[in-house]
């Protein structure tokens, strides 16, 4: 599956929604862990965590060619929403019906996503930002991680860092 | 130092040494808007004059938001050099470094290399190399707090930076537009630093008017200037005649970045707008003939422009647009132009893409003493998604145009092609 089937599955499988782009975009870093045969542009690190420019310009994309919906949403730091809109809708059922294991996979993915953490964003991203380190520096205890965390200019809340171990856990990327 | 936009602007002792180093010099050949004189004849400024232009500007927020001498000194020299690392007509040039090195270097990383590696560079910079590199890396500095190095990072590159508010005023300038011509002074009156844990760049609500003329200039300079159809199908051209030579008349090897990066240094310190159009142009082959009409101006003429989002009613055929890079449209301008009987060269097709929304979110505004997002401030509404467009390129004889006309509305099922 390519990077606009990951992007409108992952909305399908939240009920065509997602608030927040960076929940977008650790929700794809996740997929991009766990299903490496997915083609998810690369990931590097940046101010939020691990992000990755080719699947925001692609969700951008999206947005301007007219499959994906974009709303802004008031309060605090502003953020958007993103939903499919009917052509949207199309293509998902596209994406489905041409990789359904790879689309069963995302669903999964996100709905263990929502059962851990309803999409909360600073979980997202501070589960994101150990996956990263860990990943990169090899095993290492969470407080550990935090402190690393902060050689990347990263700050992770000490209760967003134990929600985020335990996601994890319960996607299987870490042991 | 004379200036056509502040006046003056002043240097200390190193920044002139550091001005004269042949790898600065370098940049009086870079133009800054690469082949967007083809559209703007006067806009032939350089990469030169705006990184003097980018210091003037860092030090006038640098000294607004009171950092210490040695910090400030350090985002002088950041903005002074954040463009070393341009090559050959900026990005374009680019899109070539990428494809041999991958996706991770840019100029950004040649710049930082340039720094901590040229010979006359880094040697003037002494202990301050490392100190800038960092910055234009925007990783902690060594020896400063986290948040100092952020704001320190956030004046040279950033959604409000030193970079876009002197090269958008300069551009104009030149161009000779007004789109952005945004007060500068009033932006300067109110800028500050939100003082948190992050400690970013903000502007105080007072100014949130000038901010809002500052981010509708640089909207309009992307859909007016930077994205002008005259300047992309000069710049398609020249990275087509670019890859082309790729390899023969350039040197593929030497531009593959290795873990001693001297050669790659010395290859790339000899490149500039003159020394490519030359080192391709003294061949007779079909790069150098492309360049040739780029030169002259020949240049190829549109046979499609459409915003696909309206235009392409078919959501598959929008979808395999979408899932395009430049090789896979390359190659489908390949495949039309050989099945049309057109010159193979002679076809491109391109999408435009302007990511900059009208109205984002990236920057703050310090609101009652909370930075915010300047959407949930502004009283413009946002607009939706930002604009791509999509073109297709020919040779000028109504002929071929008409082809490839009709080749893309059978590609993508678009029922009417309305004409430009």
């Amino acid at each position: 599956m390519d990077s606009l089937g990951v992007l409108v599955s992952l909305l399908k499988s939240n009920g065509g929604e997602i608030r927040g782009r960076t929940a977008i975009q650790k929700l794809a870093y996740f997929a991009h862990c766990k299903f490496p045969d997915l083609a998810i542009p690369k990931y590097a690190p940046y101010y939020y965590g691990p992000f990755s420019a080719g699947l925001g310009q692609m969700l951008a994309r999206l947005v301007s060619l007219g499959f994906v919906n974009e709303t802004r949403i008031v309060g605090g730091y502003v953020g958007y929403a993103y939903a499919l809109n009917d052509d949207g809708e199309k293509l998902s059922d596209n994406a489905r019906n041409k990789h359904e294991q790879e689309f069963a996979d995302i669903r999964k993915l996100v709905s263990d996503c929502k059962q851990e953490c309803e999409l909360d964003i600073p979980v997202l991203s501070a589960a994101s930002k150990i996956h990263y380190l860990v990943n990169k520096d090899g095993p290492m205890e969470l407080d550990e991680a935090v402190k690393h965390a902060k050689g990347l200019k990263w700050i992770i809340r000490e209760e967003n860092a134990t929600k985020g171990e335990v996601l994890l856990r319960k996607l299987g990327l870490v042991e | 130092m004379r200036d056509p936009l502040y006046g003056f602007v002043y240097l200390t002792e190193l920044e002139v040494k550091l001005i004269d180093t042949a790898m600065f010099q370098r940049l009086r050949r870079i133009k800054q808007l690469s082949h967007a004189y083809l559209a703007y004849p006067s806009a032939t400024h350089t990469r030169f004059e705006h990184s003097i232009g980018a210091l003037h500007v860092a030090d006038m927020i640098a000294g607004r938001l009171g950092l210490v001498d040695e910090q400030r000194t350090a985002v002088r020299l950041a903005a002074l050099l954040h463009d070393i690392g341009h090559g050959p007509f900026s990005h374009l040039f680019e899109e070539v470094l990428r494809k041999l090195n991958g996706d991770a270097i840019g100029h950004e990383q040649v710049s930082a290399m340039i720094i901590r590696e040229d010979e006359q560079v880094s040697g003037l910079l002494g202990d301050k190399a490392e100190t800038v590199a960092q910055l234009l890396e925007r990783k902690t500095v060594d020896g400063w707090t986290a948040s100092d190095s952020t704001l320190a990072s956030d004046i040279v590159s950033g959604p409000l930076d030193a970079d876009k508010m002197d090269y958008l005023r300069r551009d104009s300038y030149h161009v000779g537009v007004e789109y952005a011509r945004f007060d500068l002074h009033r932006l300067m009156h109110t800028i500050a630093r939100t003082g948190d844990l992050a400690n970013h760049l903000c502007v105080d609500y007072k100014g949130v008017d000038s901010v809002e003329n500052y981010r509708l200039g640089r909207y309009l300079m992307h859909t007016q200037v930077y994205h002008h159809h005259a300047r992309l199908v000069g710049d398609r051209m020249f990275a087509r005649a670019l890859n082309m030579a790729l390899g023969s008349t350039v040197d593929k090897d030497l531009l593959t970045i290795r873990s001693d990066p001297r050669e790659f240094l010395c290859y790339y310190a000899s490149l500039d707008d003159y020394s490519i159009y030359h080192m391709i142009m003294q061949r007779d082959n079909l790069a150098s003939a492309l360049l040739m009409d780029v030169s002259r101006r020949a240049l190829l003429k549109r046979a499609v422009d459409i915003r696909p989002s309206l235009e392409i009613v078919d959501f598959i055929s929008r979808e395999s647009l979408a899932a395009m890079d430049q090789d896979a449209l390359d190659i489908l301008a390949n495949t039309i132009a050989r099945e049309e009987g057109i010159d193979p060269n002679r076809v491109i097709l391109y999408t435009s893409e302007i990511p900059i929304k009208l109205y984002g979110d990236a920057l703050l505004v310090m609101y009652k003493g909370v930075p915010r997002s300047i959407g949930a401030l502004s009283p413009v509404s946002a607009r939706q998604g930002g604009i791509t467009k999509f073109y297709a390129f020919g040779p000028p004889d109504e002929h071929s145009l008409r082809k490839i006309r009709e080749r893309v509305k059978k590609e993508f099922r678009i029922s009417e092609l309305g004409t430009t």
